[in-house]
């Protein structure tokens, strides 16, 4: 059996950074992947298809109480293929909070900083400009405007989305089919072939056994699989990662495992216009808050939207009320709410290996919904909403924690140095190890992070 | 139409419990006019197998329900959503579970070979411009 120099486990913003780096390096690495191995040429074309075949669970995964749906990519290049892209650095408010929390010193602006420089000199980045908003954007800003609240355009991983073509980005949340979106299966996975990298799709693993060689257990269509490597690299993502370390019987040894779990909880609203809005056309998100009273209170919002079975599905209603919503998909534009939630979640795997995801809101989460879903209600009626529908459901995209960075292992699952306590040869590098919800995208840092653990294992 | 995944018995009752999600409205076939079904096995054959075979036996009681019996299930699942417990947690996996199917069906483009009416998607006017190249 190969013995390879590193198993990295997982293709997302952690894993694929990894990969690249590590090959590019001169080491033998072998990638797996649960999802598919899809390309430009490949990915679904609608929406039901990019659904069921983009994510795990065919498309939603629930909290134990199932009050929350959580949104979790299995595909390669994971959720960087069906997010939105976009790449803001943390602030001083978040990694300081983390190091205060955690110990761990690099946990800063300034030791961060050469990492994120590295990780955006490696993907083509844009920030948006006035004529690129559509009328969802427009109105959203204008709602801001007229309460005195700042906003700002957001920057995004794309090259070239055919704006001036006339191409509607909402398609790649399936995958983007012009490879614009910096996913890294277009920025790292298909450059790290090029340097030898080897790729398993549709291979899951359940568990893995630590040792001088580390051996990998998992199972694909064509059977049980096993593999060996010197290095074995963690970046399945909060629950991927938190699972296989369930699985591998890491839990008794740490009773941090599957906590400190958060996801920054997502509540939409709607607004409803006698114009036709077409929020679904063009760049379609492209603003999002910037006010700093919006960070210091918990919460920043979004203008988004949605295709029609996602609205559909935001929409807990049926028969005619539900028709009555979906005659007004033009005539809508949309924005959410994006808590900083309390890290007071827990992830733990039942006897048949099912995740089950506890995840509650505190009081403080509780007092940061209502401050910010009432601040968004007016946005979105000074912008001349003649009514405003709240979306019930609510989800969580970003997920954060289960085998957190720390400096003592009563608290913490991975070290400063990304090892897993008293592993020599066993790394985590994912959202798994965020210790605390930022209230900033995380997938940039989690790509910053790649590559400060991918410098010190060259070196 | 046949499936792999659900019997003849299940899609009946998918059939009657997507009617009550979209009843004939307006300009809206109802789910079972627009032949949306048959593109079930899409999506079904991303589903873990045991939730298939929960579906199953739930669709199928469906398929003989009085549809009195399936507009109050789906009003007691919409009236889930807040409440603590086991119940109202299966009423919530349950209702979404159902959306999922339905609405990703109703609204995935493609309709039934047999229909002969609007498509879902253009009379809600859903198109986007794909540019790839």
């Amino acid at each position: 059996m190969t013995v390879y120099d590193y198993l990295v486990i997982g293709s997302g913003t952690g894993g694929a950074v990894l990969a690249y780096n590590l090959s590019k390096a001169g080491a033998h690495v072998l990638l797996l992947e649960a999802g598919k191995y899809l390309t430009k040429e490949t990915y679904p074309r609608n929406e039901a298809d990019a659904s069921a075949q983009l994510y795990w669970g065919g498309g939603l995964e629930f909290s134990h109480d199932a009050r929350m749906a959580f949104l979790r990519a299995r595909v390669v290049g994971g959720s960087s293929v069906v997010n939105q892209a976009l790449m803001d650095r943390f602030d001083a408010m978040a990694l300081d909070d983390w190091r205060a929390e955690t110990g761990v010193d690099f946990f800063s602006v300034e030791a961060m900083a050469p990492y994120y420089e590295k990780a955006e000199s490696h993907i083509a980045l844009h920030t948006f400009v006035l004529e690129e908003r559509n009328r969802n954007a427009e109105l959203f800003s204008e709602g801001c405007d007229a309460l005195g609240y700042e906003w700002k355009f957001l920057r995004r991983a794309q090259s070239d989305c055919a704006h001036e073509k006339d191409n509607d980005c909402i398609g790649c949340l399936g995958g983007c089919h012009r490879d614009s979106k910096q996913s890294t299966m277009v920025v790292y996975v298909r450059e790290a072939e090029k340097f030898g990298l080897e790729v398993q799709a549709e291979v899951e693993v359940d568990h893995f056994e630590p040792g001088e060689t580390v051996r990998v257990f998992a199972k694909s269509p064509n059977g049980a699989k096993q593999y060996q490597a010197k290095n074995l690299i963690l970046a399945g993502g909060t629950f991927g990662t938190t699972k296989m370390l369930y699985q591998s019987g890491y839990k008794p040894k740490f009773p941090a495992l599957g906590k400190y779990f958060s996801s920054h909880p997502q509540f939409m609203f709607f607004g409803v216009y006698d114009e036709e809005i077409n929020a679904h056309k063009g760049m379609f998100q492209t603003v999002t808050s910037k006010d700093p009273k919006f960070r210091k209170r918990g919460f920043k919002f979004e203008n988004v939207y949605a295709g029609p079975i996602s609205t559909a599905m935001l929409f807990n209603v049926s028969g005619r009320d539900h028709q009555k919503i979906m005659r007004n998909y033009r005539y809508m534009t949309c924005a959410e709410v994006a808590l900083r939630d309390e890290n007071a979640g827990e992830i733990s795997v039942d006897k048949k290996g099912h995740l089950l995801i506890n995840k509650h809101f505190t009081d403080q989460d509780i007092r940061r919904r209502a401050d910010g879903t009432g601040a968004l209600k007016q946005i979105l009626s000074a912008s001349g909403a003649k009514e405003v529908v709240e979306s019930r459901s609510y989800f969580g995209l970003h997920l954060m924690g289960g085998a957190r960075m720390g400096v003592d292992e009563k608290n913490a699952v991975v070290g400063p140095d990304f090892r897993v306590f008293g592993e020599k040869n066993i790394y985590v590098s994912d959202s798994s190890l965020i210790p605390n919800a930022p209230g900033i995208n995380p997938g940039l840092t989690v790509m910053a992070l790649s590559h400060r653990l991918s410098e010190e294992l060259i070196q | 139409m046949k499936s792999a995944y659900f019997s003849a018995a299940s899609l009946r009752g998918l059939n009657r419990m997507g009617d009550v999600f979209v009843p004939a409205y307006d300009e809206f076939p109802s789910f079972s006019e627009s032949g949306s079904i048959e593109m079930v096995d899409n999506m079904i054959a991303y589903l873990p197998d045991e939730d298939v075979t929960l579906l199953n036996i739930v669709l199928t009681l469906f398929s003989v329900m009085p549809v009195g019996f399936l507009k109050w299930l789906v009003r007691t699942m919409e009236n889930s959503l807040d409440k603590v417990g086991t119940l109202p947690s299966l009423m919530r996996q349950l209702n979404m579970g159902l959306r999922g199917i339905i609405f990703g069906c109703y609204y995935s483009g493609r309709t039934g070979a047999d229909y002969q009416g609007k498509n879902p998607l253009d009379i809600i006017g859903y198109h986007i411009n794909r540019v790839e190249d």
